[in-house]
């Protein structure tokens, strides 16, 4: 009788250390930007956030949302931890929402901590004062959409709003749609649209170098450890030396490194948008 | 016959162990009916789920095809009506003629012209569309467009077999980037490979087909786990999960992340999925890849899961679909299973029931058995049980012993030629044995015959024999016998002595009866001179001698008559008589004829009759009368002072019969208790110191309680000593039917006032009651002078006291004619004044004056109104008042004088008949015997013939038959004939009746019977004629 008093205690005290450790398995939910098919999203973030998951011990639930106002209302109700975002949502974000901090840098193949967008087309260059051509554009909150292709399609002697475009969401989409003949020209982060050469898309003009895009914490909900512990995780990692094999599987945009971020990096974003008058919806 | 075809013995048989090892077989029986029972069902209804689960099986393999060929058809039609267009070949073509980058502008052509294609595509469902080289590299990927340029002929034998066998390859394929159900077209110019293009679906898609074709089922869709991730992108691995359902099976996308993953499984599902997981044939099958189904219960409900391999195009079984329908019909079976279950439960326990009862009845008949051997072993008859041969089959000790053979030399023989066919009855042979023909006719024997012992000597027996039966039909039978030589001897000493004592009786018979003839014809000769003696002058002590005699001979008679009742009751010959008679007359008649008798005692003899007692009755009158005549002489003699009562009540009555109670009631010495019972015995008087005292022979009785018993009753006292006896019995007489013209009694009393005058207080209350009941108003008086107030000095009593009708004892009447002119104060005018006298009491002659009628006691209320209405017609018609003479108690009834033929051989009986006869007034002729009367008739025809029946030349009997022949040849009317016999045995006075006599009278004659016999036969004839 004592024996199985005994056990019962055990098993009794054996559940609830179990139901404790579940407990404090703390959730964190991270939403990425659907710059690609979601399949191909989830694809490309999943070994990253497992291996966050494992580093910090925390669970990571994707928060997949196909639009960009979206994620970052949600972000400001504190329904977000961690976002993917390019520089443009980032700085859009922290206009409203202080608490938005910058951890990392993804850092690009070339290994830069910086990205470039494109002005693409299916082998038309642009013309001369073009008008009325048809531009695919990604988000209107993406820095690739509206503002990088505005400022590129301004270089060419025109702008976008003497033109026909229309916001299509995901920058592979934007490629795919130029590649169809959708569209003539299309506005995209230049790395993406080199994965679409092979279906005759062809980078006319490239911005700036812009800040890479970033993981953005949010710090009401995440303590300094927690913040702490993400930049030390991602940071510390050797994309070329012991953490190559680790990072295979990353997508293209993760598995080449990060570096610190600061909210001043964004400075170039914040100075590019300044003036710029960027229309939420298409124009036709 | 089984049972008699058994050469049986009856040695005991060790019973126990055989009947043990009988019953061990049903027992086992009925352990392992139950269990093969079970398993046949069981085996039933596991074939039955078979069935029904195979029958899901092949419908999920059906429902599987069909939904491919749904695709199949889909994609061949995108083929023919959009592929092979030359634009789209031209640039597969051109392309597959290039390398590398120079395929480019190709892809980008096709990519364009074939995304609207796509497009639509996508929306039926297609998930992949997939152009590849001749090169077997993929060209164009529209679902993947950045993947592209990689070689497909190893991991993708579809698209191999497609492209070397220039063959449309359709089936389930694993994938780099995921599995599908793959359609591969190849695109020829002639017989030249340009390239091919295939189109995949996820398995939602062929899923949602496979559930609008069978929408009561939900489905399953499982990877063999070494076939998909051998074929996979090591980074699309993560898109896949266990299942719960086998550990070598993943499913794809299981937390469904992505858009066209099939919805989670159902809560039911996902809870079988778990059960399977648990299932060893489950996980065996699966294994193997066999294609099953099995039946499982979840909450109550029966759930068929069906597990249905998937092929990939090469034959190899890479994924399980598996299908899940709830299931009534299996309930159903279930359900039929048990319920044969519980039918074969009752039957099987009912034939259990039956088989212990059938093995309890067995063992009874087996105990039967062995008491029966016990039983015809210790008997001490013999018995023997043959076949339908008539051979011995069983038989027991006794009958060896008697026949003296062995059994072994009687099982087997034919027992009739054995023991029962021998020289004392004529070697009679079987089929003719007495025995053999009852039994073979069915019938049971019984009988007395001879059997033959071994020695050959010979035994009687008494044999009892019946048929035995088997199946309906005589199979042999059964017989028993006795040796009963000892008791035929002893019945044949039995019947001499009884012969011997039968003709003992017979003789003695005819002593008692001759000597009763003998002994009466002397003694009516004594008594009927004695009578004449008397009658003639003689001196004071000659009558006191002759009287003497009389009393003597009267006292002989009587023991004579005693002895011959007794006689007869001991014989049983006595015999009742069933004759019409009125009981009142009888009863007062009774009365009368002792009246003498007690008067001289000076005893009140009483007749006490209710008013209901009915008069006329059927019965034995005279029987009747001997016995009231015996219990009231025996009152009369054992009663010093006081009076005896003769009562007659009814206890109960109907329109056929009377129950009536007959009391005989006397004052006298009693009878002491312990003597009460001794009284009715013969010679048992109750002190025989009494019987000397006043003679008698004791017998009285004895012959009356006899003679009631012969009437239904019992003859009972109640008595005490100094207080008086009470004699009394109950019988049931018959009653004649009332005759319809019976005249109405015109009598009538009412009103009228009677004075009843009577000492005896008893004898005045029975008077009065019955008066009564008449509407008569009676004023009653018990002494002479309270009498006299009444008939003198009516006005003092302050009443209407004049009377209709005095009765009054004659001693307290008026004798001096000054007293009957004074009494008569009290009478009405035609008042009548009645008399009532004792026997021994004669009246004056002024009593006579004043009395119209003197009536002798014992009377009837009847007695009064009957000489009351007497007298009123007698003064109607002679309207004067003329007093009667007193009867003389002893007074012969008067006749007119007739002419009397006496037949009679005594010379003394002669005379003294005669004599009598003359006094009488008749004239007498005698005739010596019948012949000599037959010849007087000839010429004389006297009133009446006394005919006397043991006579010379010709006897009474003969010379009444021809004289009745005679008178019946002649025509003349029948003359009135009188036996009268010394015969006085029973059957005499039937035999004369028989014979054609009129009436009959018995020796010694009393003339005062003889003359009431005569004056009822010639009452009778003359109303005849």
């Amino acid at each position: 009788m004592r024996k199985l008093q005994l056990s019962a205690c055990s098993l009794l005290l054996g559940l609830t250390c179990l139901f404790q450790s579940v407990a404090h398995a703390e959730t964190l939910f991270f939403a990425p930007l659907p710059m690609e098919q979601p399949e191909e999203v989830v694809k490309n973030f999943k070994p990253m956030l497992s291996y966050l998951e494992k580093k910090l011990g925390v669970d990571i639930e994707i928060k997949y949302s196909s639009s960009y106002a979206e994620i970052l209302e949600q972000f400001r109700l504190g329904q977000i931890d961690l976002a993917y975002l390019g520089p443009l949502p980032y700085v859009t974000l922290r206009d409203n929402y202080a608490q938005a901090r910058p951890l990392v840098h993804f850092l690009e193949k070339s290994g830069e901590a910086a990205y470039t967008c494109a002005l693409v087309s299916a082998g038309d260059p642009l013309p001369r004062n073009a008008k009325n051509v048809r531009v695919a554009l990604t988000q209107a909150l993406s820095t690739c959409g509206y503002l990088s292709t505005d400022n590129l399609i301004h270089k060419a002697g025109s702008e976008l709003k003497h033109n026909r475009y229309r916001y299509l969401g995901k920058h592979d989409e934007v490629a795919l749609a130029v590649a169809r003949g959708d569209f003539e020209f299309g506005g995209l982060k230049t790395a993406i649209a080199k994965k679409y050469s092979h279906l005759g898309i062809r980078v006319l003009s490239e911005t700036a170098p812009l800040p890479s895009f970033a993981l953005i914490a949010n710090t009401r909900r995440l303590s300094p450890d927690t913040l702490n512990a993400l930049r030390e995780a991602l940071t510390t990692l050797e994309p070329a030396g012991k953490d190559k094999a680790l990072m295979a599987d990353w997508g293209s945009n993760l598995r080449y490194g990060s570096v610190k971020a600061s909210n001043e990096d964004f400075d170039v974003v914040r100075q590019l948008r300044r003036g710029a008058q960027i229309p939420e919806k298409g124009n036709y | 016959m089984f049972g008699l075809r058994r050469r049986t013995t009856l040695a005991a048989s060790p019973g126990g162990l055989a009947s043990r090892r009988h019953l061990l077989w049903p027992f086992l029986a009925f352990v392992l009916l139950p269990l093969l029972g079970i398993w046949l069902l069981q085996n039933n209804l596991r074939s039955k789920e078979r069935l029904y689960e195979d029958q899901f099986t092949q419908e999920l393999a059906t429902i599987y095809q069909a939904s491919l060929l749904t695709y199949d058809k889909a994609t061949s039609i995108l083929v023919n009506e959009v592929i092979e267009k030359p634009a789209v070949r031209d640039l597969l073509d051109a392309a597959s003629r290039t390398e590398g980058n120079a395929r480019t502008p190709y892809r980008a052509q096709l990519y364009r012209l074939l995304s609207p294609t796509y497009r639509s595509l996508l929306e039926q469902g297609v998930r992949q569309l997939h152009f590849q080289t001749a090169d077997g590299k993929s060209f164009l990927r529209f679902h993947e467009p950045q993947q592209y340029g990689d070689d497909l002929l190893q991991v993708r034998p579809s698209i191999r077999l497609a492209q070397q066998e220039k063959r449309m390859v359709r089936g389930f394929e694993a994938g780099r980037v995921k599995s599908g159900f793959r359609f591969v077209h190849p695109l020829l110019d002639q017989d030249r490979l340009i390239g091919t293009v295939e189109s995949s679906v996820g398995f939602r898609v062929i899923q949602d087909t496979m559930t609008k074709l069978a929408p009561a089922r939900q489905y399953y869709f499982m990877l063999s786990r070494q076939s998909t991730f051998s074929v996979l992108h090591e980074a699309e691995q993560w898109l896949y999960g266990d299942t719960p359902v086998h550990p070598d099976f993943v499913i794809e996308d299981p937390q469904v992340k992505l858009p066209d993953s099939p919805p989670p499984p159902s809560p039911a599902v996902q809870a079988i999925n778990d059960m399977l997981g648990q299932l060893p044939e489950v996980q065996a099958g699966m294994r193997e890849f066999r294609q099953f189904s099995l039946t499982v219960n979840l909450a109550g409900a029966t759930w068929v899961v069906s597990l249905l391999p998937v092929k990939d195009v090469t034959g190899a079984p890479v994924a399980y679909i598996l299908s899940y329908a709830e299931s009534t019909f299996i309930s159903i079976l279930r359900k039929e299973f048990w319920s044969h279950f519980a039918i074969l439960a009752i039957m099987l326990s009912g034939l259990l029931l039956l088989l212990i009862r059938l093995l309890a009845s067995r063992e009874r008949l087996a105990q039967e058995r062995r008491n029966l051997v016990a039983i015809t072993e210790t008997m001490g008859d013999g018995l023997y049980v043959l076949d339908e041969a008539g051979e011995v089959v069983l038989v027991n000790a006794a009958a060896q012993k008697l026949l003296g053979f062995e059994r072994e030399a009687l099982i087997g023989q034919v027992g009739h030629d054995l023991f029962h066919k021998h020289s004392l009855d004529g070697h009679v042979p079987l089929a003719n044995c007495p025995i053999y023909q009852s039994v073979r006719a069915g019938k049971q024997f019984f009988g007395e015959e001879r059997f033959s012992r071994h020695d050959g000597s010979h035994l009687l027996v008494e044999v009892s024999s019946a048929p035995l039966y088997a199946d309906g039909r005589i199979a042999g039978s059964v017989t028993a016998f006795r040796d009963i030589t000892e008791r035929k001897e002893h019945e044949a000493r039995l019947h001499e002595a009884i012969q011997a004592a039968e003709a003992a009786n017979q003789a003695k018979s005819a002593f008692v009866a001759n000597m009763s003839h003998e002994v009466r014809t002397p003694m009516n000769g004594i008594l009927g001179l004695t009578a004449l003696a008397l009658d003639s002058d003689l001196d004071s002590t000659q009558r006191q001698y002759l009287e003497l005699v009389q009393q003597s001979a009267d006292a002989l008679m009587t023991i004579l008559n005693d002895i011959l009742d007794f006689s007869k009751i001991e014989a049983g010959k006595l015999q009742l008589e069933h004759t019409s008679f009125n009981l009142h007359d009888m009863a007062l008649g009774n009365g009368r004829l002792l009246a003498a008798r007690a008067a001289e005692k000076g005893l009140d003899l009483i007749v006490d009759l209710d008013p209901d007692v009915p008069d006329a009755l059927i019965g034995d009158p005279g029987r009747l009368r001997q016995v009231l005549l015996n219990l009231l002489g025996n009152a009369i003699k054992f009663t010093e002072a006081g009076q005896v009562i003769l009562r007659i009540e009814r206890e109960t009555s109907d329109t056929h019969s009377a129950t009536l109670r007959f009391s005989v009631i006397d004052s006298g010495v009693g009878i002491p208790a312990d003597k009460q019972s001794t009284i009715f015995e013969a010679f048992g008087q109750a002190d025989s110191s009494v019987t000397r005292r006043f003679g008698g022979t004791g017998l009285g009785l004895t012959i009356s309680r006899q003679i009631v018993q012969l009437m239904g009753g019992e003859l009972a006292v109640d008595s005490k000593p100094g207080r008086g006896s009470h004699f009394h019995f109950t019988i049931t007489l018959s009653q004649p039917a009332p005759a319809d013209d019976a005249p109405p009694r015109a009598d009538t009393y009412a009103g009228e006032r009677w004075l009843l005058a009577v000492e005896n207080d008893i004898q005045r209350v029975t008077l009065i009651d019955t008066l009564l009941t008449l509407g008569i108003e009676i004023e009653e008086c018990n002494n002479a002078h309270s009498l006299l107030q009444h008939l003198k000095h009516p006005e003092r009593l302050g009443k209407e006291a004049h009377f209709d009708v005095i009765v009054a004892e004659l001693e307290w009447l008026p004798v001096e004619a000054a007293d009957m002119a004074a009494s008569r104060a009290g009478l009405k005018p035609g008042a009548i004044v009645l008399a009532l006298t004792s026997m021994n009491n004669a009246a004056q002659l002024g009593v006579r004056k004043f009395a119209a009628r003197e009536i002798p006691k014992p009377l009837l209320a009847g007695c009064l109104t009957d000489a009351v209405t007497e007298l009123r017609a007698q003064h109607r018609s002679q309207d004067e008042r003329r007093a009667l003479p007193a009867v003389d108690p002893q007074e012969t009834p008067k006749f007119e004088a007739l002419d009397i033929l006496l037949v009679e051989d005594n010379p003394i009986n002669q005379r003294l008949a005669s004599m009598a006869l003359g006094k009488l007034g008749h004239r007498v002729s005698v005739a010596q015997h019948g012949e000599e009367a037959l010849a007087l008739l000839l010429n004389h025809t006297p009133d009446v013939v006394l005919m006397d029946i043991q006579m010379p030349v010709m006897d009474g009997i003969q010379a009444t038959q021809l004289l009745r022949q005679r008178e019946a040849e002649s025509g003349a009317s029948p003359l009135p004939v009188i036996a009268m016999t010394a015969n006085a045995m029973v059957g005499d006075r039937e035999e004369c009746l028989a014979a054609g006599m009129n009436g009959y009278v018995s020796k010694p004659i009393q003339f005062p019977v003889l003359a009431a016999e005569m004056q009822r036969v010639l009452h009778e004839m003359r109303q005849q004629h």
